[in-house]
């Protein structure tokens, strides 16, 4: 096959050249998680012919991700993502060398991974997540490309590059502390699938701008685009450090609770499995499983079953003042007290697992 | 002065702009908006006046351009 044929209709952009493919070739770019806004990422990337990719995601390819996550095929459905996509860019472009890991990104393996790379981009879809990524790009000194999307609107930033005044700024300069208020994701609010492409597509192409060293690319800069009337908005994103306590080194790095950081509350306290242990023995909380019917494993000691399902409906039925919710991975039982804070339970002192009941059985 | 809203401040508004005159200042606009809007004092959002992020008190002029930004958390 003719690798130059491959590329050619990039190659013949004068403002790319061969000298643009040669720097795609050498690069290596990560992309955390391989939803809505990665695989878009991932596909153009690849096609383009970025030397090396890395992909993490810890997920299984379900039927609902399909309409948006366009890597993945009816067949695929209970495979993991990260393998699905390995196999499809391999056929796409073997040229490529894709480095999957399929394990969730957390703050005691994302220093290890993000460091082998030159470019990070953000297709997370919670804060938690968000959070950690920036912190650990900042540390890192590596440039990252964000995106974000809720309902019909998406936000790239390009954070970690010195502008021509040498200024970096990074997610935190924007919004220092991540929100108290419940924002849902695209799984509860609903997403078309055209806009996690535009905004992943756009998160490939700032990739591209930033690697090659062509146009302009967002450095320092959130754009908004409004799919339903086609707006995009740009704003210039200034220093604010003194907002913020952003880990200073890995050691504190590494100590973080990115959960507890996004939804600590002081009505809400996520524990662990020997505090959840501790409880039992005192039994002065009401522990709920927030697990639909029917989930294994069925667990032996006294609580009370209410499905997330139907959690709203029945907060007014709860009326016990200490509350410890379980689920199977600490998940739901997150949604959960959000949803009892949502409801005021200021009352009320709430306690959520955070590993869930798997983290039980170790 | 256009205010603009984005994302879930959208359902707030009920519309994506609003406008609002006889303010001088930002803390003038803030307060207005609060009194107006009160289910925005829940939210978390960022001011931008004419497309720069802005944390302190500034004068507004007739024709500046106000931004209010939430977080995204979707991908």
């Amino acid at each position: 096959m003719n690798e130059n044929e491959r590329y050619q209709r990039q190659v013949s952009l004068k403002e790319f050249g061969e000298k643009g493919q040669e720097k795609l070739r050498n690069a290596k770019v990560f992309i955390a998680g391989a939803g809505g806004l990665g695989c878009p990422a991932l596909l153009y990337l690849a096609a383009s012919g970025v030397g090396c990719i890395g992909i993490a995601d810890d997920d299984f390819v379900s039927l609902n991700n399909l309409h948006r996550q366009i890597l993945f095929s009816t067949e695929d459905i209970g495979k993991p993502k990260v393998l699905v996509a390995k196999k499809k860019i391999n056929q796409l472009n073997p040229e490529v060398n894709i480095v999957g890991y399929q394990q969730r990104l957390t703050n005691l393996n994302a220093f290890n991974i993000l460091k082998e790379y030159d470019v990070i981009i953000d297709g997370t879809d919670n804060f938690p997540v968000k959070y950690m990524l920036n912190d650990a790009s900042v540390l890192l000194g590596k440039p990252l490309v964000y995106g974000a999307v809720s309902k019909f609107e998406g936000q790239v930033g390009i954070f970690n590059v010195a502008d021509e005044k040498k200024t970096k700024c990074n997610y935190r300069d924007l919004f220092p502390q991540p929100p108290t208020e419940q924002i849902l994701n695209c799984s509860e609010e609903g997403v078309l699938g055209t806009l996690t492409g535009i905004i992943g597509a756009m998160q490939a192409n700032e990739t591209i701008k930033l690697l090659t060293g062509i146009g302009v690319p967002l450095i320092n800069q959130l754009l908004i685009y409004n799919s339903l009337n086609n707006d995009s908005y740009t704003i210039e994103i200034t220093e604010n450090k003194k907002a913020y306590h952003s880990p200073k080194d890995e050691e504190e790095f590494i100590k973080m609770d990115y959960d507890w950081f996004c939804f600590s509350d002081e009505n809400i306290k996520v524990i662990d499995a020997a505090e959840f242990q501790k409880m039992l023995i005192e039994k002065d909380a009401l522990f709920i499983d927030v697990r639909e019917n029917d989930e294994m494993p069925v667990v032996s000691f006294s609580h009370e079953k209410i499905p997330l399902s139907q959690f709203e409906n029945e907060i007014k039925n709860i009326n016990q003042n200490t509350i410890v919710l379980f689920c199977q991975t600490g998940k739901r039982s997150l949604q959960a007290a959000q949803m009892l804070l949502k409801d005021g339970a200021k009352d009320k002192k709430v306690y959520r697992l955070k590993d869930g009941i798997l983290s039980l059985q170790d | 002065m256009n205010i603009k809203a984005f994302g879930q401040l959208t359902d707030i508004f009920k519309k994506e702009t609003i406008c609002i005159e006889g303010v001088k200042d930002l803390n003038e606009l803030k307060e207005k908006l609060l009194k107006s809007f009160p289910a925005l004092s829940q939210k978390t959002f960022v001011i931008a006046v004419n497309k720069q992020i802005i944390r302190n008190n500034v004068s507004l002029n007739e024709d500046a351009e106000v931004a209010l930004l939430p977080p995204f958390s979707g991908g």
